[in-house]
C-alpha cells in the first residue's frame, strides 16, 4: 500500500526455543487507529518493541512512511511509545517529563516552553506542570506519558496496554479522552490490548493476534460479525455454538445435521465434515408462535433459565438434554417463561461455520 | 503494657545505652585529651588549651601526607564508583554464566583481612615490576574501595526500572545519553553513599597501606602510627579529633542521602 505509515512484513522472533512471533504482516494507514488484540503472552508487546526498535526481529522488515527502518536505532526512528507502566521519570516534574525529548533536540528554550505548554494544555494538565510525578493519579500519569510521547512529534504512536493500571470507571472515561486527544493530533496509532471492549471502542481496525500470528485484521464490526477463525469468534464477544456434520450443498446452501435438526449456511465444505455452527446470541430471534418465520434457520428448544444482566437478558435453551444455547435479548417476549417451548430463528448471514465439532 | 513488656523495654534501653557508651567513650576521651594542656594522656586534664592543634603546623610532612591520603582516597573512590557502576550494570542486566560468582568476587575484599590483601598485592606488584609507591597505593586502595561501590550501586540498580532508559531512547536519546540523563540521577543517592563509605575506608586504611609506603610517601594512618611511636603526646589526639569531625560531617551527608532515599522508596 502506498500511504501506509507503518508496514511490518514477515516479522519473526524467538526467545531461545520459544517462537513468539511467527511471520507477522501488518500495514497501518496514515491517521489510522488500530489495535493489536490478543490474549496475554501472544506476542503483542514483542511486536511493539520490534516496531520501536527496542528489540530486533530474527527475520522480517519494518517500514515507516515507506522507508526501511529495520536496522535503525530507536532514537532515530521517530516512533513514540506509551509504556504499560508509563515509565515517567521520577526525578522530574510533569513539565520536565514532557520537555525531556525536546531537550535531546536542538531546540531553543523558548520553543521548548511553548511546546510543553501546548501539550500540557492538550491533555489538560496545565495546572499540574510543576508537580512531581509521585502523587499523580493513574489517569494523570497516563496523560503525562501521552503528552511526553506526542511532544516530540513522532510519526507513529505505540500504546502498550495504557489502561491496564486504571480501574474500570476511569478506564472508560480515559478511553474516550485519549481518543479525543489522538484524533485532535491526527497521529497514526497502534494500541496493544487484551481487552476486546477497549479494542472495539477505540479502533478503526483491529488485528486479532493468537500465538504470534495475526488471525484477522479488519474493522471492529467485521471482526465481530464475520470472525475469520474459531479463535477470533471465541476471543471477541459471546457466541451460541452447535456441533454438527455437513451434508449436501444445494444451490450454494450447505446443509448441516445437528442435534436440533438440519441448519443451513452459505459455506463450502465436503459432505461428512465435522463443523461447529456459531451465531452471535443477540442475532437470534425468539417466537412462541407455531407458524414458521421467514428466517432460514429455525429450531425449537426448551427455555431452561433467564439471567438478568442489567441492560439485557441472557436466555438459556436446551434440546434433548445436553446442548445449551445462549440467546441475548433486550426484553422477554410476552408469555415466555422457563419451561416453555420456543422457536429460535436467525438469518443465513448470521450463520457462521467453523471446521471441527468441538464446542 | 504488661509487666513483662515493661521489663523487656527497660532491658533493651539499658543494653542500647551501654553499647553507645562503650562505642563513644574512646572518641570522647580522644577529643578531651586533644584539648588538654598536659603532654601526658591524663584525664581530666589539668587545664584546657589548643596547643596540640597549634603544634600540628610544625609536624614535619603532615601536609604532604594528608595530601597523599586525600588524593589516594579521592581517586580510588572515583574510579571505584565508575568501575563498580559499570560492573553493576553488567551484573544486573547481563545474561552470562557466573554472574553471581563475579559479584561475590568483586565484594570479597570486604571479607578478607587487609593484611592478606596487602601481602597478596605486594607480591603481585613485585611480580609485575610495579615499584612506584604512589601508583601501588592507588591500585591497592581501589581494591579496598571497590566493594563499597559495587555493593551499594548493585542493590540500587536491582530496584531501578530499566524501562525508563527505553523511554528516554524513544524520546530521541542515544543509549549513552539515555543512561546519563536517566540512570545517573536515579543512582545519585547510591553514588553519594558508596562514595562516602569508600572515601572513609581509604582514608582510614592501615592494613593494606603499610605494605606500600616508604619514608617519603605515606598515608595519614601510617604517619600517625609513626608519630605515636616517636613522640607519644596528644598531637595524634588532635589529628584524630579532626578526623572524627570529618567523619561526622560525612555521616550527616550520608544520612541525608539515605534518609531521602527511604522517603522516596516508601512511595
Ligand atoms: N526478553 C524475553 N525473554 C524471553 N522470553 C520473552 C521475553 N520477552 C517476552 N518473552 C515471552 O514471549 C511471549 C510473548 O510476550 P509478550 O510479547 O510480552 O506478550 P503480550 O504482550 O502479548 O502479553 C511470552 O511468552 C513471554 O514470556
Ligand atoms: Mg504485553
Amino acid at each position: 500500500m502506498q500511504n501506509s505509515v507503518l508496514e511490518v512484513a514477515g516479522a519473526e522472533k524467538a526467545f531461545g526455543s520459544t517462537t513468539v512471533l511467527s511471520g507477522v504482516d501488518l500495514a497501518v494507514e496514515n491517521g489510522e487507529f488500530i489495535s493489536l488484540l490478543g490474549p496475554s503472552g501472544c506476542g503483542k508487546t514483542t511486536l511493539l518493541r520490534i516496531v520501536a526498535g527496542l528489540l530486533s526481529a530474527d527475520r522480517g522488515t519494518v517500514k515507516l512512511s515507506g522507508a526501511d527502518i529495520t536496522g535503525l536505532p530507536t532514537h532515530m526512528r521517530g516512533v513514540g511509545v506509551v509504556f504499560q507502566n508509563y515509565a515517567l521519570f521520577p526525578h522530574l516534574t510533569v513539565a520536565q517529563n514532557v520537555a525531556f525529548g525536546l531537550k535531546a533536540q536542538q531546540i531553543s528554550a523558548g520553543d521548548i516552553r511553548a511546546t510543553v505548554a501546548k501539550y500540557l494544555d492538550l491533555v489538560q494538565l496545565t495546572s499540574m506542570a510543576d508537580r512531581p510525578i509521585r502523587g499523580l493519579s493513574g489517569g494523570q500519569q497516563q496523560r503525562v506519558a501521552v503528552a511526553r510521547a506526542l511532544a516530540v512529534s513522532p510519526k507513529l504512536l505505540l500504546l502498550d496496554e495504557p489502561f491496564s493500571a486504571l480501574d474500570r470507571k476511569l478506564r472508560e472515561l480515559m478511553q474516550i479522552e485519549l481518543k479525543r486527544i489522538l484524533r485532535e493530533v491526527g497521529i497514526t496509532t497502534v494500541l496493544v490490548t487484551h481487552d476486546q471492549e477497549e479494542a472495539l471502542v477505540m479502533s478503526d481496525r483491529i488485528a486479532v493476534m493468537n500465538k504470534g500470528a495475526i488471525e484477522q485484521f479488519a474493522a471492529p464490526g467485521l471482526i465481530y460479525q464475520k470472525p475469520a477463525s474459531r479463535f477470533v469468534l471465541d476471543f471477541v464477544g459471546h457466541s451460541t455454538r452447535i456441533a454438527g456434520t455437513t451434508a449436501k450443498t444445494t444451490d450454494g446452501l450447505l446443509a448441516i445435521e445437528t442435534a436440533f435438526g438440519t441448519l443451513h449456511a452459505q459455506s463450502g465444505y465436503i459432505p461428512g465434515s465435522p463443523v461447529t455452527v456459531a451465531i452471535r446470541p443477540e442475532r437470534i430471534s425468539m417466537s412462541m408462535a407455531q407458524e414458521t418465520p421467514p428466517s432460514v434457520n429455525v429450531l425449537s428448544a426448551r427455555l431452561t433459565d433467564i439471567i438478568f444482566q442489567g441492560s439485557k437478558y441472557h436466555l438459556l435453551f436446551e434440546n434433548q438434554g445436553d446442548s445449551h444455547l445462549l440467546v441475548e435479548a433486550g426484553r422477554i417476549p410476552e408469555g415466555m417463561a422457563v419451561g416453555a417451548n420456543v422457536h429460535l430463528h436467525w438469518s443465513l448471514e448470521d450463520t457462521l461455520v467453523f471446521p471441527g465439532a468441538q464446542e | 503494657m504488661t509487666a513483662t513488656e515493661r521489663i523487656w523495654t527497660f532491658v533493651t534501653c539499658l543494653v542500647a545505652t551501654l553499647v553507645v557508651v562503650f562505642l563513644a567513650t574512646p572518641l570522647v576521651v580522644t577529643i578531651l585529651t586533644s584539648f588538654g594542656s598536659s603532654s601526658l594522656f591524663t584525664l581530666p586534664p589539668p587545664s584546657w588549651s589548643v596547643r596540640w592543634y597549634q603544634r600540628l603546623t610544625s609536624v614535619r610532612g603532615l601536609g604532604s601526607t594528608l595530601l597523599v591520603s586525600v588524593e589516594i582516597a579521592a581517586l580510588s573512590t572515583f574510579s571505584s564508583i565508575v568501575i563498580g557502576g559499570l560492573a553493576s550494570i553488567a551484573l544486573v542486566r547481563g545474561r552470562f554464566p557466573g554472574r553471581t560468582a563475579i559479584g561475590t568476587f568483586l565484594t570479597s575484599p570486604l571479607m578478607l583481612p587487609g593484611l592478606v590483601i596487602g601481602i597478596a598485592l605486594l607480591q603481585a606488584f613485585r611480580f609485575a615490576g610495579l615499584r612506584d609507591v604512589w601508583t601501588s597505593l592507588l591500585l591497592a586502595h581501589m581494591i579496598v574501595t571497590l566493594p563499597y561501590a559495587v555493593r551499594t550501586i548493585y542493590s540500587s540498580l536491582l530496584l531501578f526500572d530499566f524501562t525508563l532508559v527505553e523511554a528516554a531512547r524513544t524520546l530521541g536519546c542515544s543509549p549513552m545519553q539515555a543512561y546519563i540523563r536517566v540512570l545517573i540521577p536515579a543512582l545519585a543517592p547510591a553514588f553519594i553513599t558508596s562514595g562516602i563509605f569508600a572515601f572513609l575506608a581509604s582514608m582510614d586504611n592501615y592494613a593494606v597501606s603499610i605494605f606500600f609506603t616508604d619514608a617519603w610517601t605515606k598515608t595519614l594512618p601510617i604517619m600517625m602510627l609513626n608519630l605515636a611511636e616517636e613522640q607519644p603526646d596528644p598531637t595524634i589526639a588532635a589529628i584524630s579529633s579532626l578526623l572524627i569531625g570529618l567523619v561526622l560531617i560525612f555521616l550527616i551527608i550520608c544520612d541525608r542521602a539515605i534518609g531521602l532515599r527511604r522517603i522516596v522508596d516508601q512511595h
